[in-house]
């Protein structure tokens, strides 16, 4: 909500100061990121000093291969595979903390765990965990009759299981952003529509969940461009295996970098994988816009 | 000394007028008797990048002994291996020279070299003021360990001729650790050969109680470089023949690749096809698996240990088996450490560096778990000796595998700036024969295929 | 009626618990692995019954030798330190250039502002690899690598985009009534800022600073770059860990554990303000 149509010039300008700074802060960011894009015009090696300039020569490269194709669409079903779950679960949990019960505090504490765990380390937790012969999680399954599960070292089962990590370290950001959400609807709202005789399921569809809309987009934006480009997760359980199953674009263009010293490809790639975002990110925004002019 | 060497010029030269005899005197006795001076770059501070490794762990408690020596102060970066290259990398190509000593290897090195990223240590060992070279005795390197180091720059060749670019530290080959109890039980003898291993695959893997062999495999270089390596090489595949063909779709390289699968596919259990350096010394070490095959000597410090293994008093040792036409051949990894050539205190990092690797750290570092010793008097040394004598099914065996291997051991790759490229393409070619999504006659030529550009880049 | 109420109420208490051992699950067991040694952990099946040790934790914390042998502050400790400069820095500044720009964005009345507040987020989308070894060359060059304030300035890219957008979000909900009274009683934009709307906006502040802490704290490529041996984080701590040959689980999760409890700490004391916006949900 705008504050006024017409703003007086000390307003305006105070309205600039305000976020001129952070501005000129991310775009010094800019040269680097410039030079970056640069690269992948080039046929930059890591132990060359120079290169020449070739257009479009990486890209047109890289999309005769099958298996960087291939990358394209498993990072794209990834990305899909982590919106569809932690949304969902993202909004129940908040709901569910947002219940004045007994277990709810004891849920809420527990919450920021995960993501006090570095995801590197929470990785590598769930690789133990997962490991087909010595890990706990088949023991448990085995325990209660169901067979073993191959996890991350089959290649059709990999990806989900990577999925399945991401949701535990992720799904907590989205729910306390849901659940600050939640919080953030005034109570008479809520209180009028229970003196109506409104159900909780009513008052879910009705007042929460559009409340919580922008929410939504905040968290499905910050999500997609971060599953776009999760590198951390993949390269402590995977590295991309096995055979290629859990190749994504960021770890194609990592391998391309430091173990074949191709940094000219491994930049077009990664500018590749950016413009990706950036147009899923513009098609995000346009619904919220949408959305918002109602 | 004085008096000796007095003796010996009137007798050889006596007729020599004794102004001559005099100076010939003082020089002879100025070039044997002198140390170096370790205090020479007393006050700088140098940064050693080193690899998370038991030979950081072992060199660490006398690295103060060291900056007391000399007065340098020593910045110790340990990072895994993945991240240190990174940042290695990151450092070397920005000729930053943030680094000053890092650990690397002959495999990187070519890639290094060819950039001009290291330096050339043959001057630094030729340097009287640097090196004392009694004291130092480079001859006690074994001259294949120390000259895997060595490389012309040349393209797919020259290994073992050319500027020193690296110092090693320690050498790992392959060979088979076995539980001599589960094969007494089940009535077998340790395989001999590749055929004889296939044979007995099946009795050996016993499902969940038991699983049968272990190794290393996943889909990047270290496939063919190293594990299956010493099995690819044992049936006589080397990647480039005497005419700089591939022999990667060779007919013995197919044979080879077929056998291992069928050996995994048959002795080791589902998810195999993933397992990293880790996993495969923990599953033995747990005491899940019979017999490791052609893993790193490196793990057996591992594997003794009471702390650390189930096992440790039910390991043996053996050679890795003998392929069809009765040759043994193993991979080798040689761990060394250069000097960064955009470094701005090269004299300083050298005085660490020959440090590090002088006869007393050395066997001091051994003796702390990291393994095996490069210098012919490491392995002489009591004390060493005395710590693996007792590694294996009997005393002795550990030691009998290792020099076994190490007539057989060596790095038989051409050296390339892009071979990882190549490599992690054939081991993907070996993985998709282990998944079933190709044959191994196609999947080889494939490789080799996409490979053969790669040669001329 | 009363039937269905009570399976829903069971149904919620269910559902409660079993996202309570889901999240924990794995937390639990990363604080048992570090009280164990390596071959307790390695065991199959998984040990319950074991020697606890405190080994992992005095290795880490003092050294190998333990706190008899203590001589020098092993690395851990001052990655621990190094980690609250960089992060606390980073979301300081964050929040102070963040908050107001927000405001700014959801407030005043400029032109392309969704544009600008869009191009914000885009920084976000960059994979670190992409400016890492380009800021690298820069760092060295002008003499910010392995500086506190070069990892603060490069953590901004974390930081700034997630704070913005988190407090975008929270101010559009505020409705403007108090403001529009403040400014007609002649306050300027700076005073109704700080005045007004903080004190109401508090528990998003809180979990944009919170979030935005973790994500920084958990960083690992910037503290592997840009950071030398004086600045390095204690994600790189926990990293060290892991070694050639093996991953020292018990030094690892021991290593893990000290990690999360600065999180923890902030997150306990800002618990306070996130409740206590649950009062203040009504703007009146």
């Amino acid at each position: 909500m705008i504050l006024e149509n017409r703003l007086s010039v000390s307003s305006r300008t105070s309205y600039y100061l305000m976020f001129a700074p952070a501005l000129i802060m991310l775009l010094a960011v800019l040269y680097p990121f410039f030079q970056g894009v640069y690269t992948a015009f080039t046929n930059q090696k890591l132990y060359l000093e120079s290169s020449t300039f070739i257009g479009i020569g990486n890209f047109l490269e890289l999309f005769k291969n099958d298996e960087f194709r291939d990358s394209i669409y498993r990072t794209l079903l990834y990305t899909l595979a982590v919106i569809s779950v932690q949304l969902p679960l993202g909004v129940t949990v908040a709901w569910l903390l947002n219940q004045n019960n007994k277990i709810q505090s004891l849920l809420r504490n527990t919450l920021v765990l995960p993501l006090l765990i570095p995801p590197v380390v929470a990785g590598l937790m769930w690789k133990t965990m997962m490991q087909p012969q010595s890990g706990i999680l088949n023991w448990l399954l085995n325990n209660i009759g169901l067979p073993s599960f191959s996890w991350l070292s089959d290649t059709n089962t990999a990806l989900i299981s990577v999925v399945l990590i991401d949701t535990w370290v992720f799904t907590p950001f989205a729910a306390l952003i849901f659940l600050a959400g939640l919080q953030s609807i005034p109570n008479d709202m809520i209180e009028a529509a229970q003196i109506d005789g409104a159900s909780s399921s009513l008052i879910f569809r009705a007042i929460q969940l559009p409340w919580l809309f922008p929410y939504i987009i905040l968290v499905t934006l910050f999500r997609v461009s971060d599953s776009m480009k999760s590198f951390e997760l993949f390269y402590v359980t995977t590295r991309g295996g096995p055979l290629n199953a859990t190749r994504t674009l960021h770890i194609t263009a990592y391998e391309e970098a430091f173990r074949w010293a191709n940094v000219g490809r491994a930049m077009a790639i990664v500018f590749f994988l950016w413009i990706i975002s950036y147009f899923l990110s513009i098609f995000i925004m346009s619904k919220w816009k949408r959305k918002s002019e109602n | 000394m004085f008096k000796l060497k007095n003796f010996i010029n009137k007798m050889l030269f006596g007729n020599l007028n004794y102004l001559t005899a005099f100076i010939l005197l003082i020089s002879a006795s100025f070039t044997t008797a002198q140390a170096i001076d370790m205090k020479q770059q007393s006050g700088e501070t140098i940064t050693v990048m080193l690899v998370s490794h038991p030979f950081v762990d072992s060199v660490k408690p006398y690295i103060p002994e060291f900056e007391a020596l000399t007065g340098i102060t020593v910045n110790l970066d340990v990072l895994p291996e993945g991240s240190g290259t990174e940042k290695l990398l990151a450092d070397l190509s920005s000729r930053a020279g943030t680094i000053d000593v890092f650990m690397t290897s002959p495999l990187s090195n070519w890639q290094y070299a060819t950039a001009g990223w290291i330096e050339d240590l043959d001057p630094f060992l030729e340097n009287p003021s640097l090196t004392d070279a009694a004291a130092y005795d480079v001859g006690d390197f074994f001259q294949g360990v120390l000259d895997s180091n060595r490389w012309t720059r040349e393209l797919l060749a020259g290994i073992g001729e050319g500027p020193l670019w690296a110092l090693p530290i320690n050498s790992e080959s392959y060979l088979l650790a076995y539980r001599p109890s589960v094969f007494k039980e089940l009535g077998i003898d340790v395989p001999k050969t590749y055929a004889e291993l296939l044979s007995i695959a099946d009795k050996l893997d016993q499902g969940s109680a038991q699983y049968g062999l272990l190794t290393r495999f996943d889909k990047f270089w270290d496939l063919p470089y190293l594990t299956f390596g010493t099995m690819l090489q044992s049936y006589g595949v080397e990647m480039l023949d005497a005419e700089g063909n591939l022999q990667i779709c060779s007919e013995e390289s197919i044979n080879a690749t077929n056998d291992f699968v069928q050996l995994i596919q048959t002795a080791s259990p589902e998810g195999a096809g993933a397992f990293t350096w880790y996993e495969s010394m923990q599953g033995f070490a747990a005491g899940q698996y019979a017999l490791s095959f052609n893993e790193a000597d490196l793990f057996a410090p591992v594997y003794q240990d009471p702390t650390q293994s189930e096992v440790s008093n039910d390991v043996g040792y053996a050679p890795t088996p003998l392929g069809p036409d009765g040759y043994r051949k193993a991979g080798a990894w040689i761990w060394s450490m250069s000097i960064n050539a955009a470094s701005s205190k090269k004299d300083a990092a050298w005085l660490f560096l020959s440090w590090v690797t002088s006869k007393e750290i050395m066997i001091g570092s051994h003796l702390g778990g990291n393994m095996n010793p490069v210098r012919k008097s490491a392995w002489a040394n009591k004390d060493v000796a005395a710590l693996v004598n007792g590694w294996g099914e009997y005393p002795g065996q550990y030691v009998e595998v290792t020099s076994t291997m190490g007539e057989v051991a060596a790095v038989r790759f051409p050296p390339h700036p892009e071979l990882t490229r190549m490599l992690d393409r054939w081991a993907q070619a070996v993985q998709e024969v282990y998944f079933g999504k190709a044959n191994a006659k196609e999947a080889l030529c494939n490789a080799e295929a996409d490979i053969k550009p790669m040669l001329s880049q | 009626m009363s039937f269905l109420k009570n399976t829903k109420i069971f149904s919620i208490y269910l559902s409660q618990i079993f996202f309570f051992i889901f999240f924990i699950f794995p937390i639990i067991w990363i604080l048992i692995m570090s009280f164990k040694e390596f071959r307790d952990i390695i065991a199959y099946p998984p040990r319950f019954i074991f020697k606890p040790t405190l080994d992992n934790y005095s290795e880490i914390l003092f050294g190998p030798g333990g706190i008899a042998n203590f001589h020098r502050l092993p690395d851990y400790v001052k990655y621990l330190f190094n980690s609250a400069i960089i992060s606390g820095g980073a979301v300081l500044l964050a929040t102070v250039l963040g908050v107001p720009a927000a405001y700014a964005l959801a407030r005043g009345n400029i032109r392309g502002r969704m544009h600008i507040a869009f191009t914000f987020l885009s920084f976000r989308f960059a994979p670190e690899l992409m400016v890492i070894l380009p800021m690298f060359l820069i760092y060295t060059q002008i003499g910010l690598y392995d500086t506190y304030i070069g990892l603060i300035l490069a953590h901004q890219l974390i930081c700034l985009p997630l704070i913005i957008w988190i407090m975008l979000s929270f101010f559009q909900d505020i409705p403007t009534a108090i403001e529009e009274a403040a400014r007609v009683d002649g306050a300027s934009v700076f005073l109704t800022l700080r005045a007004v709307i903080l004190p109401i906006a508090g528990p998003g502040i809180a979990s944009a600073t919170i979030i935005a802490f973790i994500f920084s704290w958990n960083n690992l490529i910037f503290g592997l770059v840009l950071a030398g041996s004086d600045t390095r984080p204690v994600t790189m701590g926990i990293l060290q860990t892991m070694t050639f040959d093996q991953i020292k689980w018990g030094l690892m999760a021991s290593a893990a554990m000290i990690s999360a409890v600065p999180g923890m700490l902030i997150a306990i004391y800002l618990q306070k303000y996130i409740t206590r916006g649950l009062t203040m949900g009504a703007v009146k």
